[in-house]
């Protein structure tokens, strides 16, 4: 039914805490939905949904060498969205604002 | 209001979640409603995510 709308997909890694759960869902995610894009979400704080940002920069890395194109959920904080942005990522997601894409 | 994400233009960046509508005929109807140019999905995680723990947007 959704395929029939014409959107394309964005799957995410919501619920993933690690590294390690977050890229095994990431491939699990491009093989379901035949797509190398993927909101990267690593939750470091339960109850106000903060990303972990230090496994955020590593998990982005990890995924971008891996092909994938990164939409990762982030902070407003703009050296981590620096560092995002070195570890290949092109579009920034801070928390409670539009995306972002490099260069504006 | 066209918009490039990884060399894909878009008709519409907007992003809709595809959690918890009443049923697929009113998720249908969002989409539609709304134009939006993107779908989410949430993949599940392991460990918190199997306890039904809310995760980020």
């Amino acid at each position: 039914m959704i395929r029939e709308l014409g959107v394309m997909a964005l799957p995410n890694t919501a619920g993933c805490h690690t590294v390690k759960e977050a890229v095994t869902t990431a491939h699990m995610a491009r093989e379901v939905f035949d797509t190398s894009w993927i909101k990267l979400e690593l939750i470091g704080h339960t109850d106000s949904l903060q990303p972990d940002v230090f496994q955020l920069v590593e998990a982005a890395r990890i995924l971008s060498g891996d092909g994938f194109q990164v939409f990762p959920y982030t902070t407003e904080d703009l050296v981590v969205g620096e560092r995002l942005l070195d570890a290949g990522c092109e579009v920034l997601m801070p928390w409670g604002r539009r995306s972002v894409r490099a260069g504006g | 209001m066209m918009r490039s994400f990884y060399g894909t233009r878009l008709p519409n960046p907007l992003m809709l979640g595809t959690a918890q509508y009443p049923s697929p005929a009113i998720l249908e109807q969002a989409f539609r409603a709304s134009g939006a140019g993107l779908r989410r999905y949430r993949c599940a995680g392991k460990g918190r995510m199997a306890r039904g723990r809310r995760s980020g947007r």
